[in-house]
């Protein structure tokens, strides 16, 4: 994850209640409008269920309950960001996505102390642009481990 | 490239060549010897060597030239093998299974030289250069000993019968008669036209046919005799045994309808007809209306051999009354056999992918066509509209693809038992205990995707039947137990599933033991009630190993609940019952198919669920009367007298805060693997159907409480419950039986 030798690199921005994030357009597969999700049983409350993704069972996290924001019933207005990592893919539920972004090095910053286990857990950089900051998430840590489940 | 393609053809040849082996042998050791399986065994090694020369894999070709030599010696005398003899062949074929695959692989040879001297010792075998050549020989012979046997059973009958008018008149049929022969054995029927007068005269109410029938067959001439039995007043019926070919009496076909196209008017009909007669004569007496228009010509004409032919899977018959190549006739009696076998099995290989992507194909089928079906039900056409009619004529169509392509992947289950007899030899003479598999069963077709699956458990449930299940020796003869351990592995379909059990005649689980090792190991608390089933079922939990030492056999570290992970990944379920003194059995229950599933779709806290059909027994309407509560909120419902733990399902998933209000709702009696029952209760049954298995894996964990996923017709997804694990994590808080049996 080293700051990389080109200097170009592009990211998917999107927003969550009043705040935007973003995450590497490598990781995406697909952006789509939301539907109607199957619940789970068992399940953490950030994990809203599944859906139908042409023919595969794609789990969808609630963005805004996973970082502990203010989540609202999510609508046809909302947007899932489909995103693989390693093996696996699931779906972001985001309210909307902003904005695609060629980022110079320069401009990507280690996340500064917080003291917020949310910081901590789920964000990888920060882009400081003139007048936005937006929190770079890393995706892996959003799917809830298979521990939590079992309990 | 090319070279590497032929390579691959003859692994996978090998492969099919060693399973061959393996099973003669072991049909051999277990029902004893005979010449037929000796000669398969012997021409599966010869095979493999043979393609072994071609590649120069020297070690391969020089060892199964060995294992060869020894089988000679049995082929050639079937009395020069035993028990010994037999247990080193097998052996040897685990030995040239390992010499393939590292051959296959690329590996380093093994070293077979021990084996091989031991192969020569017992076996009394030449040095090899001195029978290379004559052994090369014996190939051909091998094949003429074979048809020789195959045909030197069968008696030949000539039977000349000539029925009379009676026959007819008692309501009897020869071709019924000659279908009959024809099981019996392989026929030969000619009509005899002889006395057939010409069409002028020809007088409807009369007979004038008869027949010679040659018949090859294994039966007595009793049993020929019998089939004659009903009409044997009215007829001229003659049996002889014979060598010779009573031919001379045959009339040809060709000889019958000559004299038919002498017939003026019949030839006026030929000139409209055309061709056809020409082309096909045999097909004549059925399309000709100047011969349709004489019931009885119709009725006994060549017809009935005709039929007889198409039921016997012999070609050339059909062709010899047309033609009547008289001298051909005793080799046609001859072929049926190879040819038969030739047609009976004509497999292709198909790369395993190809089939799967058919699977999917096919899953995305069944769901396009649920979504077809709600699409026609919500236009409101109804069942017995012609679009109804059409979708049903679709939903058929669709089960019987499904099925064929279901059958495609279906394979018996033999190669795996198969593999396990070799794990019981290699643990027998690892741990020097004595034990025996039986197979039963090991034709039943299963999905090739639960039979990979099996292998690692199965070998596992082996090693530790052999390896804790059967006793050593001693043991054995102080319990009045025979030498040798019995272990019985079985296959067998039941009600949509399939049901695979490992029995053994061991000590049975030590419930003691078993109990101070889960208190020890921390698996339950020292103070806990099990009752004997719970305890034998301890050893499927997390961490339990019953081996006090760890030995290279069973106890690696990983118990037996890796083997019930295993089999619960194939969705299936594994149990143990076990009686102290007389052994145990282990009982897998696993899916026919890992694909598709008949699903009872219901719906329950405004969501849909998915109950296999497979585990359920009934349903009912609920009624509040029918509902007590026993205890701390635990439900029971009363079906007729008994009393069955109500699972309300949409509370059990949590997706209700509250328990159902009982006042109504549906209930669906279940039964989970020990066949204890349970009632779902959901709001309401929307229907069965089809459903595609979706892994919840893939993409996400294994759920609680959920066996896979689904999708329906109108694209929304809907959970399988697993009913095994619902139960099961109700069952920690109902009542135990006793309550329940005081209430009732």
């Amino acid at each position: 994850m080293s700051e990389s030798n080109q200097n170009q690199e592009e990211f998917i921005v999107f927003r969550v209640g009043k705040q935007e994030f973003c995450i590497e357009i490598t990781m995406t597969r697909e952006i789509r409008g939301w539907t109607q999700s199957t619940a789970l049983p068992h399940a953490p409350e950030f994990l809203m269920g599944v859906i139908n993704l042409r023919g595969v069972i794609l789990p969808i996290v609630n963005l805004a309950k996973r970082l502990g924001l203010p989540s609202e019933e999510p609508s046809e207005r909302h947007v899932i960001i489909v995103v693989q990592v390693g093996e696996k893919s699931f779906g972001l539920l985001v309210d909307s996505v902003s904005d695609i972004l060629d980022v110079n090095s320069d401009d990507l910053r280690s996340v500064p102390e917080l003291n917020t286990k949310i910081a901590e857990e789920f964000f990888n950089r920060v882009i400081v642009l003139e007048e936005r900051i937006i929190c770079e998430i890393l995706p892996e840590t959003l799917m809830p481990d298979e521990e939590i489940l079992a309990a | 490239m090319e070279l590497d393609a032929i390579r691959d053809t003859y692994f996978a040849e090998c492969a099919d060549q060693l399973s061959e082996l393996e099973t003669g042998l072991f049909s051999i050791s277990s029902d004893g010897v005979d010449a037929e399986t000796v000669n398969s065994v012997f021409r599966a090694v010869h095979s493999i060597k043979g393609g072994a020369g071609a590649f120069a894999l020297d070690e391969l070709v020089s060892f199964a030239h060995v294992f060869e030599n020894a089988l000679d010696v049995i082929r050639n005398d079937l009395s020069q093998s035993n028990e010994d003899r037999i247990d080193l062949l097998l052996r040897s074929s685990d030995v040239l299974t390992d010499i393939v695959a590292a051959a296959r692989d690329g590996e380093e040879p093994i070293d077979c030289s021990e084996i091989s001297a031991e192969l020569e010792k017992e076996f009394n075998l030449q040095p090899m250069e001195e029978e290379e050549e004559v052994e090369f020989d014996i190939v051909p012979i091998s094949l003429d000993d074979l048809t020789i046997q195959t045909s030197a059973a069968t008696n030949k009958f000539e039977i000349t019968f000539a029925p009379h008018n009676e026959l007819y008149l008692n309501g009897h049929d020869p071709q019924k008669i000659f279908r009959e022969l024809a099981d019996l054995g392989s026929c030969e029927i000619r009509v005899n036209t002889e006395k057939l007068s010409s069409l002028d005269k020809f007088d409807t109410s009369s007979t004038e046919l008869s027949w010679n029938i040659t018949i090859e067959t294994t039966s007595l001439e009793n049993d020929v005799r019998a089939v004659f039995e009903w009409v044997s007043d009215c007829c001229d019926l003659q049996i002889t045994e014979d060598e010779t070919d009573a031919l001379a009496s045959d009339i040809s076909i060709d000889d019958f309808l000559g004299d038919l196209s002498d017939l003026p008017e019949v030839e006026e009909e030929d000139d409209c007809l055309g061709e056809p007669q020409e082309s096909e004569p045999l097909t004549v007496p059925d399309e000709q209306p100047g011969i349709a228009e004489l019931p009885d010509l119709s009725e006994v004409s060549p017809e009935p051999a005709l039929e007889i032919v198409a039921e016997e899977p012999v070609a050339e018959v059909v062709e010899l009354p047309a033609e009547a190549p008289k001298e051909e006739k005793p080799a046609a009696a001859k072929k049926p056999e190879p040819k038969e076998r030739a047609r009976a099995s004509k497999p292709i290989r198909v790369d395993s992918e190809k089939v799967d992507r058919l699977i999917n194909l096919m899953g995305e089928m069944v769901i396009s066509q649920s979504m077809l079906t709600l699409q026609i039900n919500e236009a409101g056409f109804g069942t017995a509209s012609p679009t109804g009619l059409a979708l049903v004529e679709l939903q058929n169509l669709t089960r019987e693809i499904q099925s064929s392509v279901m059958s495609i992947r279906a394979q018996p289950i033999k190669p795996v038992f198969m593999r396990m007899s070799r794990v019981v030899r290699e643990i027998c003479s690892a741990t020097g205990k004595k034990a025996q598999l039986l197979l039963e069963g090991e034709n039943t077709e299963v999905d090739t995707t639960v039979i990979e699956g099996l292998s690692d458990p199965l070998t596992h449930m082996i090693r530790n039947s052999v390896d804790h299940g059967i006793e050593s020796v001693e043991k054995r003869v102080e319990a009045g137990k025979p030498e040798t351990g019995e272990i019985v592995l079985s296959a067998s379909h039941s009600s949509g599933s399939i049901v695979i059990e490992i029995r053994d005649d061991g000590a049975g689980i030590n419930r003691q033991k078993v109990f101070e090792i889960a208190v020890e190991k921390g698996v339950i608390q020292a103070d806990s009630k099990l009752s004997d089933e719970e305890i034998d079922n301890l050893i499927f939990a997390p961490g339990f190993s019953t081996a006090e030492e760890i030995t290279d056999v069973s106890g690696r570290g990983v118990g037996m609940d890796v083997v019930r992970q295993s089999i619960q990944g194939l969705g299936g379920r594994v149990s143990i019952s076990s009686t102290p003194g007389k052994g145990s059995l282990f009982t897998l229950n696993l899916p026919l198919t890992l694909a598709i599933l008949d699903g009872m779709l219901v719906r329950t806290a405004e969501q849909m669920f998915v109950i296999p059909v497979s585990s359920m027994i009934e349903t009912i309407s609920l009624r509040q009367q029918d509902v007590f509560q026993i205890g701390d909120g635990n439900m029971v419902f009363k079906l007729r007298d008994q009393l069955i733990p109500i699972v309300d399902v949409g509370y059990e998933l949590g997706f209700l805060d509250q328990p159902h209000s009982y006042e109504e709702g549906t209930i669906l009696i279940v039964e989970s693997g020990n066949h204890d029952m349970s009632a779902f209760l959901v709001d309401s049954i929307v229907g069965q159907q089809q459903v595609v298995i979706k892994s919840m894996e893939s993409n996400y964990q294994r759920i609680p409480s959920i066996a896979a996923a689904t999708i329906l017709g109108n694209g929304r997804i809907a959970l399988i419950l697993d009913i095994e694990d619902i139960v099961s994590r109700k069952t920690r808080e109902t009542p135990t039986q006793p309550v329940l049996d005081q209430i009732a």
